[in-house]
């Protein structure tokens, strides 16, 4: 394997992670500030 | 303010998706191996596309969106600079032989171009809870 060929295989990996995480993170945060009507009017009895 | 699916569909995923299909397209025209129906670069193009479209569309947010603009704001530039990189590695590949293996490059290509669409999606999938409240 080239170095080049590495560098490319090393910003996949990079990009993926930063990809996955990334939007597992957004999506926490968007389900946090705008909870689903269901959450919303659950009350405790 | 309301947001428009139709919209975001007709001007960035079929706008970005532009030099895939018209290659595509050229490809099955030609009917011989001169062209090839895929390449890393326009991928990459596909990705960045859809990345600064994710800058633009959290521009226009309400400050209660200030934690979630910052986040899609972060990771739309870091996901512009793996496509950056991977397109200078990408150029570089295709002038010297043996240097960067093109298979790899595709391989980077399709997986940045996934992450960009799934980045897309999570915005899109904001946006339209937003615009439901």
């Amino acid at each position: 394997m080239t170095i080049g060929t590495a560098i490319v295989y090393l910003i996949g990996a990079l990009g993926a992670i930063v990809g996955i995480g990334g939007s597992i993170w957004s999506w926490r945060i968007t389900n946090r500030l705008y909870p689903s009507e269901k959450k919303k009017t659950r009350t405790k009895k | 303010m309301k947001f428009s699916k139709s919209k975001w569909f007709a001007y960035t995923l079929l706008v970005g998706l532009i030099p895939v299909l018209i290659r595509l397209l050229v490809w099955f025209v030609a009917a011989s191996d001169l062209v090839e129906p895929i390449t890393a670069i326009d991928l990459i193009t596909f990705g960045l596309v859809l990345n600064a479209s994710v800058i633009n569309e959290v521009e226009h947010l309400p400050a209660k969106d200030h934690e979630w603009k910052s986040a899609q704001n972060g990771l739309a530039i870091a996901s512009i600079t793996f496509h950056g990189a991977l397109y200078a590695m990408a150029v570089f590949g295709d002038k010297v032989d043996g240097v960067v293996n093109g298979d790899a490059t595709l391989g980077a290509a399709i997986l940045l171009a996934s992450m960009s669409m799934l980045i897309a999606l999570v915005n899109f999938h904001h946006l339209v809870k937003r615009s439901s409240k």
